[in-house]
């Protein structure tokens, strides 16, 4: 399967649901449809057009089979999902994220002795709070 | 039209110079605002005025002294000048300066607004980007509620607003975090969300387009700094300061040695808040020069304003019409 992706599409949430379809098993149209389309009161077709976008967008594979066309996962989704991680966090010149805020950001710079340090302290501070 | 077009251009010489001298004294009071012991909230609001200072320097400017060239036209004011040559630069809606723009000044006004044109269009453009990823990304993390988890082992969490905000973890990060400390994390995002950070963090960051960017590095950092002790202090009011300092400590380990990715560099420094949550020093207590800095600002913008003669003359030897 492919590697980590350079140029990431966006995704809607139908397109999502499509690719969980596809990372169970290769499928044609017909079938994705048989899976998701009824329990979202949607139309083969708009599955069709699904399936053709994710496509376009280098997401799948496919092969004619018949008269239909049948669709494998050409990433893997733990690597899509990678994929995204590194854009949304990732460094990307001087544009600062705004969408979102991480729990630990960069510890490049952080040694060990500072770290142990830090962990002494904390762990005396701790034992002082249970005892007293 | 050529009148038009030269008050035009003095109110472009204007916006510039009020936002030149605005972003030399905010850049220079950057390096003195952000004493470490100031409380965070206090940090986070000098952060806003600082990178407030510009844009409301120039347009305050701005405002002024369209107000007094209306008030000159309607006839609120009755002061035209009466010393200066005909060909002065007039600061007035009734008598238009008559003022020629060459090649010269023509290009330096083009020049101006095709780079703040394009500083805005390419923010506007990346945030459009990153939003876009990040919607994504949470498309592909299940979860109910305000918690999304990502099948990722890679350690991380993150609060995200692209929409609809939530908390993003990683599996890897739940596997390897007791229930107290998935509960300190999710407490710590939780309070970002609630304090709408995100949605701040996007003015912050409109408003540093118009800062050199040296001080805009050194404003957006001290804001992130502010924001995630601020969290920190949160999750420390329901768990204990000591908790919340091994927790971050715990992640910090858990990031070491993985290629998790970081924010860009002007993100918090996480020894710093370890360090504030286990050693708790006396607050500094904030003095009122950053609190009066914003109505100083305005009011020394409505104070030039009513020297038009002075910013007249000033413009006069700027465009060569003294």
């Amino acid at each position: 399967m492919a590697g980590a992706l350079s140029n990431l599409p966006p995704l809607g949430d139908l397109e999502v649901a499509v690719l969980e379809v596809v990372w169970q098993s290769e499928c044609s149209a017909k079938e994705a449809h048989e899976l998701i389309g009824k329990r979202r009161g949607i139309s083969l077709n708009t599955v069709q057009s699904t399936l053709e976008r994710l496509y376009r967008k280098k997401l799948l594979s496919r092969h004619k089979a018949g008269h239909a066309y049948r669709y494998s996962a050409l990433v893997r989704r733990e690597e899509l999902v990678a994929s995204y991680i590194r854009e949304t966090m990732g460094r990307f010149g001087s544009d600062a994220a705004t969408s979102l805020a991480a729990f630990v950001d960069s510890v490049d710079d952080i040694d060990n002795a500072t770290l142990e340090r830090l962990e002494e302290i904390v762990r005396i501070k701790r034992q002082r709070g249970a005892s007293s | 039209m050529s009148g038009v077009l030269g008050l035009l251009w003095l109110f472009l010489l204007l916006a510039v110079a009020g936002w030149a001298s605005a972003a030399i004294a905010s850049s220079l009071l950057s390096h003195y605002m952000f004493q470490a012991r100031l409380p965070p909230a206090e940090r986070a609001r000098r952060s806003l005025t600082l990178a407030a200072i510009p844009l409301l320097a120039s347009s305050t400017l701005l405002v002024a002294v369209a107000f007094m060239a209306l008030g000159k036209a309607v006839g609120w004011v009755v002061d035209h000048c009466v010393w200066h040559a005909p060909g002065h630069p007039h600061l007035c809606f009734e008598h238009l300066p008559a003022i020629s723009l060459g090649t010269t000044e023509a290009a330096v006004a083009l020049t101006i607004l095709l780079a703040a044109g394009w500083r805005a269009g390419r923010f506007i453009c990346s945030q459009h980007q990153h939003r876009t990823q990040t919607r994504s990304l949470l498309h592909l993390s299940p979860g109910t509620g305000r918690l999304r988890r990502t099948s990722d082992e890679l350690p991380y969490a993150f609060a995200a607003d692209a929409g609809a905000p939530c908390v993003v973890m990683s599996r890897g990060l739940l596997n390897q975090l007791d229930r107290r400390q998935r509960r300190i994390v999710l407490a710590h995002e939780l309070a970002h969300l609630r304090r709408r950070d995100l949605i701040l963090t996007t003015v912050i960051e409109w408003l540093l387009l118009f800062h050199l960017p040296s001080a805009a590095r050194r404003i957006r950092h001290a804001w992130q700094q502010a924001l995630e002790e601020r969290a920190d202090d949160l999750a420390a009011a329901r768990y204990g300061r000591a908790a919340v300092a091994e927790t971050l400590l715990r992640v910090v380990r858990l990031h070491r040695g993985q290629p998790v990715p970081g924010l860009a560099a002007s993100g918090a420094d996480v020894i710093r808040r370890v360090d504030r949550l286990v050693t708790t020093p006396a607050p500094l207590t904030p003095g009122p020069i950053v609190s009066g800095s914003i109505g100083l600002t305005a009011a020394l913008a409505v104070y030039l304003a009513s020297t038009h003669h002075f910013l007249e003359t000033m413009l006069g030897y700027l465009t060569g019409y003294s």
